[in-house]
């Protein structure tokens, strides 16, 4: 790949990467994504053009090396405010974000399960540490009446699966275990709130850009491929005693098949 | 390495396919290159996950093969860690480890924490992510004097003493007041709350709390055991104050700490549920008129 052209042109040789292509014209159609990132994107692909085997690993390392650049871009943000929820893994806040140092818990396949018995008795909020984020310095989340919402439409054994489908969460299979967390409304004055972009998402086949009116961004239920929940991204806060961790359930069902070509034709198709 | 149609791969069950179809040092070359230079490709891991712990559940899920590979592989990365290599290169290698049980890892974890770390905020950190995994593997007689070393210091104190006390439960009879004396003196009694609870209310039975309090009597001086039960009795592990015994409660020692001691004052084992109560209180009374030691801890004359 000599050029941004040849990039492009062998992005667009795999679905996966004509799916991220689409969703980031889309942002730049709809000017999601205003010009000034777009020209940054594009000089930084080239500047690593020489040094990436991959149209589609570049994305990554474009991304993650830039997020001055690249993360949380998208010029819509929600028009009010209101409180927010986080669905995480335990074992993700067992490993990241628990002084488990402190009670002198093992880390070992059990870690997860371990934390969730005693979540609420032994380990409270006390334990709480870090920052709230994902790998890049920012986390997902949705309005916490929308998480709210769809807990109390389903039977109590469903209600993780149910969260999992309509969040889009593809990454959580059956038998793990889902937490809510909600976001206290003092951590979020003067926080950077915003809809992903197809930037922020990477190369993930299971989102959608959008330009919502309120402001909100969609996650794509897992059973339907259509619009699900608004879903929106904050930048990383500090995690502490004032958050409220609950349990959402155990995933009961495993996850459903999704249909590539129909999620490319969604990409391709979105007017 | 690439994907058979060149395609990446994003679906967690083909990514599972294609990892279990690499060779022992083409997974090591992936997993170098995940590590050291951030790069999962051509696995794309999802935006809302965490990667390492995405990708341990991904791989926990494999055949023998792939988890014998991994549980190989893993260690031979760790020890290729140095003290330039970034630090959350350490982190990610060792959760890892964790979450996929590579216990040959251990004598490496143990060699990192006595000597590549020195006592950096952030080395600290990682030395205590180094305990906490080697107390998933649970202690040893190769690392148990490691355990032993860091006890007394408040940022390893409560790995080493779980460590120790799972793997013999009689540690605890003297590592228990080392334990509760270094949680004290650094102010950390909530987090000394949160330990005990695990070693009294999640790891023993009643049988065994029971044991365990009558080893920590018989041997543990009187002075000192008067100020641990103090210092436990204000983080509600052990209580003094009169139990409703109508109350669903478990109590595991009652020593009327806020009162005046008197002559013969009596020390009270009670291990909920009711009906049971009578007999450890027989059971506790025949120890104590056999504990001289423990009559003097009380205020009775000797």
């Amino acid at each position: 790949m000599e050029t941004f052209e040849d990039w492009i042109r062998e992005l667009t040789t795999s679905q996966v990467g004509r799916i991220f292509w689409a969703n980031y014209q889309y942002d730049l159609r709809k000017n999601n994504l205003d010009s000034e990132v777009n020209n940054n994107f594009q000089i930084s692909v080239e500047s690593r053009l020489e040094d990436s085997s991959s149209a589609v690993e570049l994305i990554d390392a474009v991304i993650s090396d830039e997020p001055n650049n690249f993360d949380l871009k998208c010029s819509r943000r929600p028009g009010k405010a209101e409180a927010y929820s986080r669905v995480m893994e335990v074992t993700d806040l067992a490993v990241y974000n628990l002084r488990l140092d402190e009670v002198g818990l093992e880390l070992d396949a059990e870690v997860g399960s371990r934390v969730w018995d005693k979540l609420g008795t032994t380990i409270t909020s006390y334990y709480h540490k870090d920052t709230m984020k994902t790998g890049r310095n920012f986390f997902w989340c949705l309005p916490s009446k929308r998480l709210s919402a769809i807990e109390t439409t389903v039977e109590p054994n469903q209600k993780a699966s149910a969260v999992r489908n309509q969040l889009g969460l593809y990454h959580i299979d059956k038998d793990r275990r889902l937490l809510r967390i909600d976001i206290p409304s003092d951590a979020l004055a003067g926080r950077v709130i915003r809809a992903p972009t197809s930037l922020d998402a990477g190369p993930n086949v299971v989102f959608v850009p959008c330009d919502d009116d309120n402001g909100n961004g969609w996650a794509i239920n897992l059973e339907t491929l259509s619009n699900s929940v608004e879903e929106l991204i904050i930048e990383g806060l500090s995690f502490d005693s004032s958050y409220t961790v609950t349990k959402i359930g155990i995933v009961s069902e495993p996850l459903p098949d999704l249909n590539m070509d129909i999620l490319e034709s969604n990409a391709l198709n979105r007017s | 390495m690439t994907s058979p149609s060149n395609d990446p791969i994003w679906s967690p069950s083909a990514q599972l396919a294609w990892l279990e179809g690499l060779s022992s040092e083409n997974l090591k070359d992936w997993l170098r290159r995940l590590l050291w230079a951030r790069s999962a490709y051509p696995l794309v891991i999802p935006s809302q996950a965490m990667a390492i712990t995405y990708l341990a559940d991904v791989m926990g899920k494999g055949s023998p093969k792939l988890t014998s590979t991994v549980r190989e592989v893993v260690p031979n990365l760790l020890q290729e860690w140095g003290r330039n290599d970034p630090t959350q290169c350490l982190d990610n290698l060792l959760v890892l480890c964790g979450l996929l049980r590579c216990a040959s890892a251990e004598p490496i974890i143990a060699a990192i924490i006595r000597e590549r770390l020195a006592s950096r905020p952030d080395e600290i950190e990682l030395r205590k992510r180094c305990f906490s995994v080697l107390g998933g593997f649970g202690c040893s007689e190769h690392t148990a004097p490691l355990f032993y070393r860091y006890l007394e210091d408040i940022d390893y104190s409560a790995y080493c003493f779980r460590a120790l006390y799972k793997y013999d439960l009689n540690s605890a009879v003297t590592t228990l007041p080392t334990v509760v004396t270094v949680h004290k003196a650094s102010g950390r009694l909530e987090a000394l709350k949160g330990v005990l609870d695990f070693l009294f209310f999640d790891y023993l039975n009643r049988r065994q709390r029971v044991a365990l309090w009558r080893d920590i009597i018989k041997s543990t001086k009187p002075e000192k055991l008067e100020e641990m039960l103090r210092t436990l009795q204000s983080v509600d592990i052990v209580l003094s104050a009169p139990v409703d015994e109508s109350q669903d409660i478990e109590v595991i020692y009652n020593y009327s700490l806020g009162e005046p001691r008197t002559a013969g004052e009596k020390v009270e084992f009670k291990d909920f549920r009711v009906a049971e109560v009578a007999a450890i209180n027989r059971a506790l009374e025949d120890f104590l008129r056999s504990s001289n030691r423990m009559a003097q801890a009380v205020g009775a004359p000797s």
